[in-house]
Formats: structure tokens, C-alpha cells, sequence
């Protein structure tokens, strides 16, 4: 019997949808995909979309909002589905929700906050640190607690449950050439502090993950190449190439091996 | 005149002075030497007692400078997102330093470790084994606890210190007014380098190493010195050609531990002799140079200890009152939004503004844990 494969979160699972059955076929897994709109998971504190009970996941308020592959997508047969998933028939669980959210990153971005570290293959920057206010770790996971303070729970709850299903965070996605609205130095801090959430939760949480796939994006200009992400004026969603360029890593196929 | 005692206030006598005095509205115990304007700067720093200042004057509405600001979602007032009050501690931002100081600082215990703050500042003094480690975990030597899980590596602290001691030597320049409360004397120090570090090295971090640091007891004419070369430091690098005005306190906070090799109340009794003789010596000399008597007022026989928790060391939030209310009779609040300043009863009933000191970080406090 095939593995079975969990899509969570919210819009970014479209593209896991997409990706079409082969994909899945190819990678031996069963998928369940199921989708939320991640507005919920900010505002709803006392009542979020989801909750764990009796080894099965239940969904509240599941709505599918997203439209980014056209409108007959909205009704796609994988999304939107509102019926509990039994945790015990799960292997493993893809979760695309705990993302920094580019309008929060550019307000912190503005705000001159950073986190040290370094671009892949560069050396540190002592000249932007000592420009900014230099974040630790620990603040700027708080930072990411400050709006998606759910997610948190969500995993906190799923990894102390069910320690033996192996969780995979997807990586964000750097925004596309043609989108020009953004700087190369916030394309440059886009893909630092994607890169130490995904360390920053590594830590906190037995999740798995990786940073956003070299050959997805130019070097040079750090921007998304044109078959990775979803055209403008979408904001951040990744597209079914970029799925297929995660499952391609290190990283997913370890998380595919661990799988139960 | 019959003698030089006829014609002295109440204020000079023990028996009117102290014994027939409330200690909880004492007259005429502190008159300032100068004004503090709503514009002027203030800048605040010191041993743990001085967050209780700090924390008032900015109540107050004094302008009380904040370089280092926490980021706006370590604070609720910002945001009111259900989100961001399920998660968020209240007191989250002075957990990782913020606010308790106007810089971030932490806690400065000796005039030592203030007069190497500033020299560092201003590139003329470079700490040794200034970064602490602990499980794979890099911590600012300096102010171990602002960080309270350490940081990645050792270049991160270091990117970290240049950037708070650029905000620091910004703060040094523009301040008008720098409050500072004395704590300690004794410190723990590298000798060849001059390096003292704010809590002895094993404590937050690190390893102690007998080779390489070392029990050190300031005396009077160390400090007095060492304070003095801070006042000419900042003399020398100010915008404002006038010096800065500064007001200090000696916190009334006893030692939690000593290394002296003394009894604790007698090494309490020496270090907080030696602070109160410096800063009265600087007063007394000095114009731009005011003392502020909170240690008197919370040691004050009169009130029996009435002032400390159970623990006999730890201030308590309402005794603090008592103390800035002394501070507010001479410098008037600037916002109302406390307790009246004039109101000389014996009240404990105090406004949300309180703070209390269990919120207080002190390293010292540490050393508790390590008393058998």
C-alpha cells in the first residue's frame, strides 16, 4: 500500500495540486491535499481552522480562496475539503503555511531590522549590520509568532502528537524578474530571512525543510525565474515547477525516506 | 547665635529628621541643584535598581532616550492583534534587554564596567574574552543577558556589539542628563586587559578559568577616579559644549553574594559605603553632579525594613513609589498619570504603572543559586 502524503496549508497548495497525479505516482505517495485560507489561521485565535482530536485532523471554516490557477480551480475535487483526516492513515505531511509573508518581511525590511547572516557562498556584511538593528533569532521568530502565531500552535501540537509523522515546510519563493517592484537588497534580505525561518523552525520544532532551490532563481538578479512562480499580479504563489524542484532536492527525498 | 546647631532645619537633627519623620514622605531629604526640562535627554543606566528609575521618569513623561528601541511586535501597545496577544509576553522586550536601559545595555553594575562601556564606544578600549559560550551557544560578555538564548556564532556577537556601541556613543553624545545608579564594587575582571565583566564568567556563560580572570574589589579612589575619567570622556566627545548634567543614586539593593572572602553584610556595608562616599564626593564638588538619596531613603532605620521583600534584598514595587515620589516632589512629573506626587499617606494602593520587581533583570540575583 502507498504512502500517504498530506498537503496542508492554504493557497500555496494549489501548486501542489497541480503538480497532476504522475508526479505523486513517481514519487510512490498517495496525496491528500487539502486547503485554507490563510486569513484564518491570523485572525481566529480562539477558534482556529483546524483542531486534533481522536488521532484525527478536523477542519473548520475550510474555504478555498484560491484563484491564482482559474476559476474552474476554485472547485477542484483536492481543495476545499472539509472532512477529517485520520492521522493514523498519514505518513507524512507537506505544510506550506509558515511562510514570512512578503508584506510583513518588506514592513521589516523597512523598519531596518535584520537577522545576521549570510547569503549562500557570500561572506558577512558588517556594513549593513552595523546601518540596522541587528535581530537575533529569538526576536525575529517572535516577529513571525506576531502573525502567525497559529502555524506555531498548529505544529507544536502536530510534532509533540504525532512525532512520528515527519513534517516538510516548503520554502517561499523569491519574487519573479517582472516583478520590479522590489529591490535587489530586499530580494537579498527576502531570501536570508526565508532562510533563517526555515533554521529558526528546524530548531524549535522536528520539522524538515529546505531554503529555496538554487536553480529556481538567477543568481545574479535574485529573482524567481519565469516557470517557478506564478505570473504577476499574484503576489507570492509558487507554481507546480517549483513543487516538482522541492521534490527534487536533498532534503525532500530525506523527508520521503522518513516518511512512515 | 548661641551655637552652629540653633539655627539648623529639622531636617538636621535624627530625632525630628528621622525619628518623629514618616519614613514614608521625608522632608527636605533631597533638593535638587539643577532642573530637568522637558526637553532635556535623558539617558539612564546603572545596576538593576536603576530600571525602576528609568521605568519612572519615562512614566513621568520625561523625555528618557530609548536608542535601542524593542521592534514594534515585542510590544503590545502597537499591535492589538488577537494573534500577537495569545503569544506575546507583556514583558517580552526587557526579557531580551529592550527598554530597561537607554541602550541596551543590560544591567552596568560598576563605574569600571560604565567607564570601559563609553571608552569602548568611542574606540579607545577593546575588550578580551568578550564573547561567552554555552551548549554551542555565543553571548555578549558584556551583557550576557540581554540575549537570554545566546546568539549563532561569535561573529554574530561581535556584529551585534558594533551595532549597540554605535547607538551607545550616539547616546553618550547627545544626552543632557545622565542618571546613574551605583550598584556594586566588587567585579569580576581579565587584569591585562582592564576587561570587567558584569557577572563572574560560568554564571550566564562561559567558563571560569583562575588564570585568566580575577576577584577584583574597587576602592574609593578607583572609583572616584574612574569616574572621573568618564565625566572627562564625555566632556571630550559631547555635541554640547556644556557638561552633561548627571544624577546618581546608590542602589539599596544588598550584595546577593560576595567573593571578598568577607562576611556578605559586612562586604554589603563596605561596597555600599564606598559608593555612597563617591557619589557624595562628586557632589559636593561637582555642579553639573547630583545625588539623589533613594539608598537613604529605603535603608532609613525609621522604616524597619518595611521597604524589602521577604528576602530582606529585594526592593519591593511599593517601596519604590515611596522612593520617586521623593524624586517627583523636586522634579515635577510631566504627565499625571501615577500617583500623586504630593500625596504624603502611607499608600499602597498604586496604579497599573507599577513595576514591579520581580520584572527586574539582574544577573546579580544569579548568584543565589549557588549558595548551599
Amino acid at each position: 500500500m502507498r504512502k500517504t502524503l498530506l498537503v496542508l496549508g492554504g493557497s500555496m497548495t494549489t501548486a501542489w495540486s497541480a503538480v497532476g497525479k504522475g508526479f505523486y505516482d513517481n514519487i510512490g505517495v498517495h496525496p491528500k491535499i487539502t486547503c485554507w485560507h490563510a486569513q484564518a489561521w491570523r485572525h481566529k485565535v480562539n477558534a482556529p481552522p483546524y483542531s486534533i482530536r481522536d488521532g484525527a485532523l478536523h477542519f473548520h471554516d475550510v474555504t478555498n480562496n484560491s484563484v491564482f490557477f482559474g476559476e474552474e480551480d476554485r472547485h477542484h475535487p483536492a481543495l476545499g475539503s472539509t472532512e477529517s483526516i485520520s492521522l493514523n492513515d498519514v505518513s507524512g505531511i507537506v505544510f506550506t503555511q509558515p511562510t514570512t509573508e512578503r508584506g510583513y518581511l518588506l514592513e521589516l525590511f523597512k523598519s531596518n531590522f535584520f537577522v545576521h547572516s549570510r547569503m549562500p557562498q557570500e561572506q558577512f556584511r558588517d556594513d549593513r549590520a552595523l546601518s540596522s538593528n541587528p535581530l537575533s533569532r529569538e526576536v525575529y521568530y517572535v516577529w513571525w509568532l506576531s502573525h502567525q502565531y497559529h502555524v506555531s500552535r498548529f505544529l507544536e501540537e502536530l510534532t509533540e502528537g504525532y512525532p512520528a509523522i515527519p513534517v516538510f515546510i516548503t520554502p517561499e519563493v523569491l519574487p519573479r524578474q517582472d516583478q520590479r517592484g522590489y529591490s535587489r537588497e530586499f530580494r537579498e534580505y527576502y531570501l536570508m530571512m526565508m532562510e533563517v525561518l526555515m533554521e529558526v523552525l528546524r530548531r524549535k520544532f522536528p520539522v524538515l525543510g529546505c531554503p529555496q532551490p538554487v536553480q529556481t532563481y538567477v543568481r545574479a538578479t535574485l529573482a524567481t525565474k519565469t516557470a517557478f512562480a506564478v505570473p504577476p499580479p499574484d503576489p507570492h504563489h509558487y507554481s507546480p515547477e517549483y513543487v516538482r524542484a522541492i521534490a527534487d532536492t536533498n532534503d525532500f527525498r530525506g523527508f520521503l525516506t522518513r516518511m512512515r | 547665635m548661641p551655637n552652629p546647631y540653633a539655627n539648623l532645619g529639622s531636617e538636621a537633627f535624627w530625632k525630628s529628621g528621622v525619628l518623629a519623620s514618616s519614613p514614608f514622605s521625608i522632608d527636605s531629604i533631597y533638593k535638587r541643584k539643577w532642573d530637568i526640562l522637558a526637553q532635556d535627554k535623558i539617558a539612564v543606566a546603572g545596576s538593576c535598581f536603576a530600571q525602576h528609575v528609568s521605568h519612572y521618569l519615562r512614566v513621568a513623561g520625561f523625555n528618557v532616550l530609548d536608542v535601542e528601541p524593542p521592534p514594534h511586535w515585542l510590544t503590545l501597545e502597537t499591535d492589538t492583534k488577537d494573534a500577537v496577544k495569545a503569544s506575546i509576553d507583556p514583558h517580552l522586550a526587557r526579557t531580551f534587554g529592550y527598554s530597561m536601559y537607554s541602550a541596551r545595555y543590560g544591567n552596568i553594575y560598576t563605574v569600571h564596567s560604565l567607564l570601559k562601556l563609553a571608552k569602548e564606544a568611542f574606540g579607545l578600549f577593546q575588550p578580551r574574552f568578550a564573547v561567552w559560550e554555552k551548549e554551542g551557544r555565543f553571548f555578549d560578555a558584556l551583557r550576557p543577558t540581554v540575549e537570554p538564548q545566546g546568539l549563532d556564532s561569535i561573529d554574530e556577537v561581535v556584529i551585534h556589539r558594533n551595532a549597540h556601541l554605535n547607538k551607545v556613543r550616539e547616546m553618550f553624545r547627545c544626552m543632557d542628563v545622565f542618571v546613574f545608579t551605583l550598584g556594586l564594587t566588587e567585579a569580576w575582571i581579565h587584569g591585562p586587559s582592564n576587561t570587567v565583566y558584569p557577572t563572574a564568567p560560568g554564571i550566564v556563560a562561559g567558563s571560569f578559568e583562575p588564570n585568566r580572570f580575577a576577584f577584583k574589589s574597587y576602592g574609593f579612589g578607583e572609583i572616584l577616579d574612574a569616574f572621573q575619567e568618564f565625566d572627562e570622556l564625555l566632556r571630550v566627545h559631547r555635541e554640547d559644549p556644556r557638561p552633561a548634567r548627571i544624577l546618581l543614586t546608590v542602589s539599596p539593593v544588598p550584595l546577593t553574594a560576595t567573593a571578598s572572602g568577607k562576611h556578605v553584610l559586612q562586604a554589603t556595608s563596605y561596597s555600599k559605603s564606598v559608593l555612597r562616599s563617591v557619589a557624595g564626593d562628586l557632589e559636593s564638588r561637582c555642579p553639573h553632579i547630583d545625588y539623589f538619596p533613594s539608598f537613604e531613603i529605603v535603608t532609613n532605620p525609621a522604616s524597619r525594613g518595611v521597604f524589602y521583600q521577604e528576602n530582606l534584598r529585594t526592593v519591593r514595587a511599593d517601596a519604590v513609589e515611596v522612593v520617586m515620589r521623593h524624586f517627583f516632589r523636586e522634579h515635577r512629573r510631566l504627565v499625571h498619570g501615577g500617583p500623586n506626587p504630593a500625596d504624603t499617606r502611607m499608600d499602597f494602593e498604586l496604579g497599573t504603572e507599577v513595576h514591579d520587581e520581580c520584572d527586574l533583570q539582574c544577573e546579580d540575583i544569579l548568584l543565589e543559586s549557588f549558595d548551599r
